[in-house]
């Protein structure tokens, strides 16, 4: 996030205009965006997608359209339960809208479905490459991005690479495991958070 | 993510600032969000009603982003590129029945900033 950006926006939000129009593009914009982006990964057309949700292709043209701007909150809750992503209505700080504006990632864009929630399983958890450090492959998949589609800039972190099942007599000769450290998810390699020693749910 | 360049009129100025700054304010606002939307999608994602390709040989490579403000419509053409993962935004019209000279403009804005990719900027808002 740019700081800089933040500044600037400020500046602009001391208008009232502004600062109504900036919300209501941001909601506008973004479903739009995301509706449509949902239907397409999953490989629907829009009569498909009104087939299923049980309304009419028209509607559905509606939701992905940034210019229709009326939708209800029980569509909304329709689509997102379709989709098996949540949906967030609320009245936030203007700050707090600046900031999630400023730090949008493709995951603002392309939800994962329940299943495929990683924020579950590792809430801090980082793909991992699967790439030993002499650059082979090791005995583990390369992570399969959970939702491949649509995405880009899917995290990775190159430096924290997973090691081969060769390395992990170091991991355990520090006191952690490679399951440990590492977990595999649908395929997907994730770096466990670092375990608190006296933390645990009694 | 995508990054947004612009590029100079071969004679001199920024039209894409200067679009920007004569929109008003809804005008503005929807421009950023859809900016901010498309930079996270993969290309193929890149489709109606938020930007389009030009068709036509003379446009190849070329697309519109598409976004509407204070009652009016209007288009962005550039083109992808120079360098992957990048597009350059060339001038900004308000939507009228036909575009096609607006279009060729673009085109022969777009032949300039291939020539000199040195002259263009990240866009910012």
């Amino acid at each position: 996030m740019s700081l800089n950006s933040k500044y600037k926006l400020h500046a602009k939000l001391k208008n009232k205009a502004y600062r109504d129009a900036f919300v209501s593009a941001r909601i506008s914009q973004t479903l739009a965006l995301q509706a449509r982006v949902l239907r397409q990964r999953a490989g629907l057309s829009q009569q498909e997608l009104a087939d299923k949700l049980g309304t009419s292709q028209n509607a559905v043209f509606r939701l992905e359209s940034p210019r229709y701007g009326r939708h209800t909150i029980s569509t909304l809750a329709k689509v997102a339960s379709y989709f098996d992503v949540g949906l967030v209505i609320r009245f936030a700080p203007l700050s707090e809208v600046v900031d999630w504006t400023l730090s949008l990632n493709p995951e603002s864009i392309d939800i994962p479905e329940f299943g495929h929630d990683r924020g579950f399983f590792e809430p801090h958890a980082r793909i991992v490459s699967a790439k030993t450090e002499s650059g082979a492959e090791s005995g583990h998949k390369r992570p399969l991005p959970l939702r491949p589609a649509g995405m880009l800039g899917y995290v990775s972190n190159q430096a924290s690479q997973v090691p081969s099942k060769a390395h992990v007599g170091l991991s355990e000769a520090s006191g952690q495991s490679y399951a440990d450290q590492y977990s595999t998810v649908n395929g997907s390699t994730w770096q466990r958070p670092a375990r608190a020693p006296q933390e645990g749910l009694q | 993510m995508w990054t947004f360049l612009a590029c100079p009129a071969p004679g001199g100025g920024r039209p894409m600032n200067r679009f920007i700054a004569d929109l008003g304010v809804e005008g503005e606002t929807a421009f950023a969000a859809v900016v901010d939307g498309l930079r996270l999608l993969e290309r193929k994602y890149w489709t109606r009603p938020q930007f389009d390709v030009l068709h036509g040989k003379r446009y190849q490579g070329m697309g519109e982003i598409r976004f509407d403000g204070d009652a009016k419509t209007y288009r962005v053409f550039g083109y992808f590129g120079p360098n992957k993962l990048q597009f350059t935004m060339l001038m900004g019209h308000e939507k009228k029945r036909s575009l096609k000279h607006e279009m060729d403009l673009a085109a022969q804005r777009r032949d300039f900033a291939e020539a000199n990719t040195g002259l263009l900027y990240e866009f910012e808002f």
